[in-house]
């Protein structure tokens, strides 16, 4: 494995296994689920589900159970729409379609997979730049207080101590006051809440390689300030960097979820997996598939992101981002 | 060791400082009135205005500052507005469920990932450790929420009805009874078994995954094969192995402090769990500044000391850590 040789290895932080090209296969197809949401717009069926409570021409043949407005349609019954001829007056009834709802509909009658695929959009977009904005603030920070003046380097370090001090949760919450309900807000909330973790990453590589002899070399030809950091600090750290940004974006996702389930401001008018599953929670034992399935698409996308970083995550790396606290959950 | 104590405390008082001013700050920022909480919708603007002259919001952000920082000095942590008690009341009638349920999280999860780790250890590269890897991996991924809610579905009503899916303790056994009779507890800890568990699934993990990984480690070196060729048991070579592998399970359980509160913000939530949880999700949504101050207070000072006591238990363990700390 890549133990030996885990401490200069930046270039190939992600590399072939068969457990890497699962999980990135996985990856590939909610990514691709997520880009072609808008073509699952409602379909024909469900617009007729929707009007069938209020117009006679349109009808459905399911049992009205349990006493909602709309039917909570099965999972794996096959639903006939049919329309009755009122021209002629004889109530003669065609079949419109058939259609089955292998995931079920919610209490309004949306098809839960189509939900799911919008939901996707939300989750891995938030996921993404959250955990892309994260990094790049934590390896400023990092970079800073492992490079400059120890005085900076204790005033930035307190402040990661103070931010990890919040339980993240209730940081998400508390920074959620702060923003105007949007996509964008949710980025910069869930980013502001977690580049600590990436900040003491970065910082510890620093102060390991900042006397390494090819930055001696490199200072003594005259290499100075940021360019020294891009060409000669930053790829030899980029392993650990890249673990734990990867591990950020399954965080933020799982994150994200939590706040959309608490039905927080921000998150509140957003479709996103985490919003799916609260709106099945009153229904769970009538209609379990409306919280399960879109749960369950958040294991899969999580898990496949934390199986992507595990396969690369050697012992001693491992060690060393616990050490800098990087291994804090939601 | 004295030295590194001083330190230590100090900064931990100063990232306590940090997290006070920086919560007061960020609250204070946000746009929303705490007045339109407190008061009915329909109340005029000479009530909003005479109930903020009460409450000192009219005064300058420094000087609520300083007030609140004396009075906190002093022990008071303020009125709640949503709950019109003192902040510290409220804290206290919610705290005791939520340290039940939080070291009962705590200790199912350190047990059974000590032990899962362990087997897994043992039986390390066979498929015993694969499941319980596999297992851990997905439970890792899996968000509290719905593993709350997914468990409360098979075991408290969807398909097993054989657990209680919400509160402390049922309604019919609680008024009357001695609270020390045996049934109250079985109550109780049949409450307890669904939140609990599935707040500990991720220190489980967690602490399992560093047994295993920690232990192959250690069965590697050349003490322990020198230990077998001496004619040691591999039981006794476990033990072994297992104490010099321990040390970064002390520093799991420091950082599981600001975890463990999270879960249990929204665990809570699923299973109604009368604790700190929910009140801390009003208190943030309502402006309800001196109870979340007086909460974020709290919780950092947990953290705090859960972090300071890994640090110096760590230290205890570990000799090498010891020095290390010593000549910094």
């Amino acid at each position: 494995m890549t133990d030996a040789r885990s401490g200069y290895e930046g270039h190939r932080a992600i590399g072939a296994s068969a457990s890497s090209y699962v999980a990135a296969g996985i990856l590939l197809v909610w990514a691709l689920v997520a880009a072609g949401a808008p073509l699952f717009q409602p379909s024909q069926q469900q617009q007729a589900l929707l009007r069938a409570t209020d117009s006679n021409s349109i009808s459905l043949l399911a049992p009205l159970a349990h006493g909602h407005l709309v039917p909570l349609v099965g999972r794996t019954e096959r639903y006939t729409f049919v329309q009755s001829d009122r021209a002629d007056g004889s109530h003669k009834q065609r079949a419109v379609s058939q259609h089955r709802f292998w995931l079920g509909t919610d209490r309004i009658g949306n098809d839960v997979a189509v939900s799911i695929a919008r939901g996707a959009r939300t989750s891995l977009v938030v996921g993404l730049f959250a955990a892309l904005l994260a990094s790049t603030v934590g390896v400023a920070v990092g970079a800073i207080a492992g490079l400059a003046s120890p005085l900076l380097d204790a005033a930035l370090m307190r402040l990661v101590d103070a931010m990890l001090a919040f339980p993240l949760l209730l940081l998400v919450l508390m920074l959620d006051l702060l923003f105007d309900p949007g996509l964008l807000a949710l980025v910069l909330i869930l980013s502001s809440a977690q580049w600590m973790g990436v900040a003491r990453v970065v910082r510890a590589e620093m102060l390991r390689l900042r006397n390494a002899p090819f930055v001696v070399a490199a200072r003594a030809v005259g290499a100075r300030g940021i360019p020294l950091f891009l060409r000669h600090l930053l790829p030899n750290a980029l392993q650990p960097i890249l673990l734990s940004s990867l591990l950020l974006v399954g965080d933020s996702i799982l994150l994200e979820s939590a706040v959309s389930f608490l039905g927080f401001g921000t998150a509140s008018e957003l479709e996103s997996w985490g919003r799916l599953v609260d709106a099945g929670r009153g229904f769970l034992t009538d209609a379990w598939w409306i919280s399960a399935f879109p749960g369950l698409a958040i294991v899969m996308v999580v898990t496949a992101l934390n199986l992507l970083g595990d396969a690369r995550i050697s012992a001693p790396l491992r060690r060393r981002m616990l050490w800098t606290g990087s291994a804090r959950r939601s | 060791m004295k030295r590194i104590l001083a330190t230590r405390l100090l900064s931990s008082l100063l990232v306590l400082w940090l997290v006070v001013t920086l919560t007061f700050v960020a609250l204070h920022v946000a746009p929303g009135d705490p007045a339109s909480t407190i008061l009915d919708p329909r109340a005029s603007q000479d009530q909003i205005e005479l109930l903020r002259e009460h409450y000192g919001f009219n005064d300058g952000l420094l000087s609520q500052y300083g007030t609140w920082i004396s009075n906190c000095i002093r022990g008071d942590l303020g009125l709640s507005f949503l709950y019109q008690r003192s902040a510290a009341n409220v804290i206290g009638s919610h705290l005791s469920a939520t340290i039940l349920l939080g070291g009962f999280a705590t200790l199912l999860g350190t047990l059974s990932g000590l032990g899962l780790g362990l087997l897994a250890a043992v039986k390390r590269g066979r498929r015993t450790d694969l499941v319980i890897r596999l297992v851990g991996l997905v439970l890792y991924a899996t968000p509290t929420f719905w593993l709350g809610l997914m468990l409360a579905l098979l075991f408290a009503g969807g398909v097993w009805n054989w657990l209680p899916s919400a509160g402390m303790l049922s309604p019919l056994t609680a008024p009357g009874a001695s609270p020390w009779h045996p049934a109250q507890w079985i109550d109780l800890l049949r409450h307890l078994l669904l939140p609990g568990s599935v707040l500990a699934a991720p220190l489980a993990v967690q602490i399992s995954r560093h047994v295993r990984f920690g232990l192959e480690a250690q069965l590697e070196l050349d003490y322990v094969t020198a230990g077998r060729s001496m004619g040691l048991s591999e039981r006794r070579l476990l033990i072994l192995a297992l104490r010099n592998s321990i040390g970064p399970l002390v520093q799991v359980l420091g950082v599981w402090m600001p975890v463990l509160v999270s879960g249990a913000v929204v665990i809570e939530q699923v299973f109604s769990w009368p604790g700190l949880g929910a009140v801390a999700v009003n208190a943030i949504s309502g402006r309800d500044y001196p109870l979340v101050l007086a909460l974020t207070l709290l919780t950092a000072t947990c953290v705090v000391l859960a972090n300071l006591t890994a640090d110096l238990v760590h230290a205890c363990l570990d000799p090498r850590v010891r020095a290390a700390k010593e000549a910094q």
